[in-house]
């Protein structure tokens, strides 16, 4: 064994790695599968009878975010029942912990396993309720599809 | 600022002291063998470093701080991003210190410390393999890179398929494993994977290489009891010969109820951290299979400790939502709501809670007033500590050395800063 056996079996390794087969995915063309539990973008479960909003504006998202991310503005009806008129999530600022989806009592946030999220615009990042619904129910379509070119 | 005595910021009065004989170098903090956002300025005398002074703080965030502002469970999603490389087992150490100063340590289930190690040993798996990849990059190792992060993907797609995220894991939770459990068949896949993990590349073009070794073997070389006055914890301190582990030292979790070995260098130079890392990744795939197959025999028993302080009711409990109005149970609303609002309140009091992170001792310390919010948190990182060796190893070396060095210290610069 003298000096260089090392170097060359190391070399030849190499080389036979070269032939075992790649693992690489070709994205976008095959994008990798994700796992079922994969925490995209947090999404909106839409009501299944009123086709509405299913948030009923408790808050606890609010609190339970650490980063700000979610602004709720509700208002009273006369009969004091509290309406969501607003419901604001600031994608730029989700660290994707899912605390929210936890912290959820209602189960109106939602896991989606929606991953095109970029944008060369920071305030388009500001979402609605509409745009979690919708992202919700086509998670694998692009966030900001008129950007998406094939 | 880590050195043997301070020097201005920024180097320009260096540069005036300088002579033609000696120069300074700024290494970092835009360098790619830098590992991160390091800066080092470099006196040199030719290629000889006479002295190394390691410049952080390019990556604070103030995790820290920003952990004193938040709940207790808000915490939990910044410690992912101290050492990135391995979430899990950062995780794992804030949990253990909020539990130990809530004073539940007995009230966890079997089954989710079982979890907790899985999640941990493979989080160390992760960190040596982004380790052995720059590191190897770093001495010009090209390919090594590109294998271990090969293997380093399956890891994350195991991280993946319990947490749901790749990098920033945030999946334990005080009391337990969380709302979600272990996924259908994915102690399975782990397994598959404790099998088939092998370290025959990175043997085969490291190990027995004789460029790899003439570049590390006798280089940065620290004494055991130089590395126990720096503080060293981890491979560090182990590649000089101390037989130092907290798993085994002061086992948490279920450490003692595990059989494996703690791999210990000799010579204490970058060749001897080297090789204990490798073999920790061999110890770790070991400590996964016992877990595992102990994690098969708890199946279908809690994952959550019974503790209606700490731990939120079952989603289903609370949640039942129909067109007519919330059905779900009144007393589980109100736990829900109680917990997620205000936390918890550990009792007046401060505790350290240490675990052998893949890059040492990694610590949390925490100051309690017996309000929802920590009064202190600090968190005792390794990387930092076991930077502050870096003068003392690189003084009289080469400057190609420094960039052995530095790799062989694996540092996290998400860490050293926080």
């Amino acid at each position: 064994m003298g000096f260089g056996t090392g170097i060359i079996s190391g070399l030849i390794r190499v080389l036979s790695i070269g032939f075992r087969k790649p693992i690489t995915y070709m994205y976008p063309e095959s994008p990798r599968p994700v796992a079922e539990r994969f925490r995209g973008m947090v999404g909106m479960r839409r009501d299944e009878v009123t086709g509405q909003l299913s948030c009923v504006g408790c808050g606890l998202c609010e609190t339970a975010c650490p980063n700000d991310v979610i602004r709720i503005d509700t208002s009273e009806t006369d009969e004091g029942t509290r309406w969501v008129e607003r419901y604001q999530f600031d994608l730029g600022r989700c660290i994707f912990c899912y605390l929210c989806v936890e912290a959820c009592p209602v189960d109106a946030l939602q896991m989606t396993r929606a991953y095109h999220l970029s944008t060369p615009n920071r305030a388009d990042l500001i979402l609605t309720a509409d745009d979690m619904m919708r992202m919700t129910e086509n998670p694998d379509q692009p966030l900001f599809e008129h950007l998406w070119r094939d | 600022m880590i050195g043997n005595e301070p020097v201005a910021a920024g180097g320009e009065g260096q540069m005036a002291e300088a002579t033609e004989r000696e120069m300074v170098l700024n290494l970092g903090p835009q360098h790619p063998s830098t590992h991160g956002v390091l800066r080092v300025l470099t006196e040199l005398s030719g290629e000889t470093i006479t002295r190394a002074t390691p410049d952080i703080g390019y990556l604070h965030r103030g995790v820290e701080k920003l952990i004193e502002s938040k709940l207790y469970y808000h915490g939990m999603t910044y410690t992912d991003r101290t050492d990135y490389t391995s979430a899990p087992a950062n995780n794992v150490g804030y949990i253990l210190a909020v539990e130990k100063l809530l004073g539940i340590e007995d009230q966890i289930p079997e089954r989710a410390h079982y979890l907790r190690m899985i999640a941990a040993e493979l989080g160390r798996i992760s960190g040596h393999l982004v380790w052995i990849g720059t590191h190897g990059l770093d001495l010009g190792a090209m390919s090594m890179f590109l294998y271990a992060f090969r293997e380093r993907e399956k890891v994350s797609g195991l991280y993946e398929e319990i947490t749901g995220a790749r990098l920033t894991t945030n999946f334990f939770r005080v009391g337990g494993a969380g709302r979600h459990d272990d996924p259908p068949g994915w102690l399975d896949h782990v397994e598959e994977f404790a099998d088939s993990f092998t370290l025959d590349d990175f043997n085969t073009i490291l190990t027995e290489n004789e460029l790899w070794k003439v570049r590390t073997q006798g280089v940065a070389v620290i004494s055991a009891e130089d590395a126990i006055s720096y503080g060293l914890t981890g491979p560090c301190l182990r590649g000089s010969g101390v037989n130092w582990d907290l798993r085994k030292a002061r086992p948490y979790c279920r450490y003692d109820q595990v059989d494996f070995e703690v791999p210990v260098g000799e010579d204490g130079d970058v060749y001897s951290r080297f090789i204990v890392r490798l073999n920790e990744l061999y110890q770790s795939t070991y400590i996964i299979k016992q877990c595992v197959a102990r994690a098969r025999e708890l199946q279908g028993e809690p994952a959550n400790a019974a503790n209606a302080n700490v731990v939120p009711p079952e989603i289903e409990r609370v949640s039942g939502w129909e067109p007519s109005g919330v059905t779900g149970d009144m007393e589980a609303m109100i736990n829900h709501f109680k917990i997620w609002i205000e936390g918890y309140s550990p009792p007046e009091g401060a505790c350290y809670m240490a675990i052998e992170s893949p890059k040492g001792e990694l610590a949390y310390y925490f100051v309690s007033d017996g309000t929802g919010i920590p009064y202190r948190c600090h968190i005792r990182s390794p990387s930092f500590v076991n930077l502050g060796a870096l003068p003392y190893l690189v003084e009289g070396n080469m400057l190609a050395d420094m960039v052995a060095t530095i790799g062989s210290i694996d540092i996290v610069l998400g860490e050293v800063d926080r």
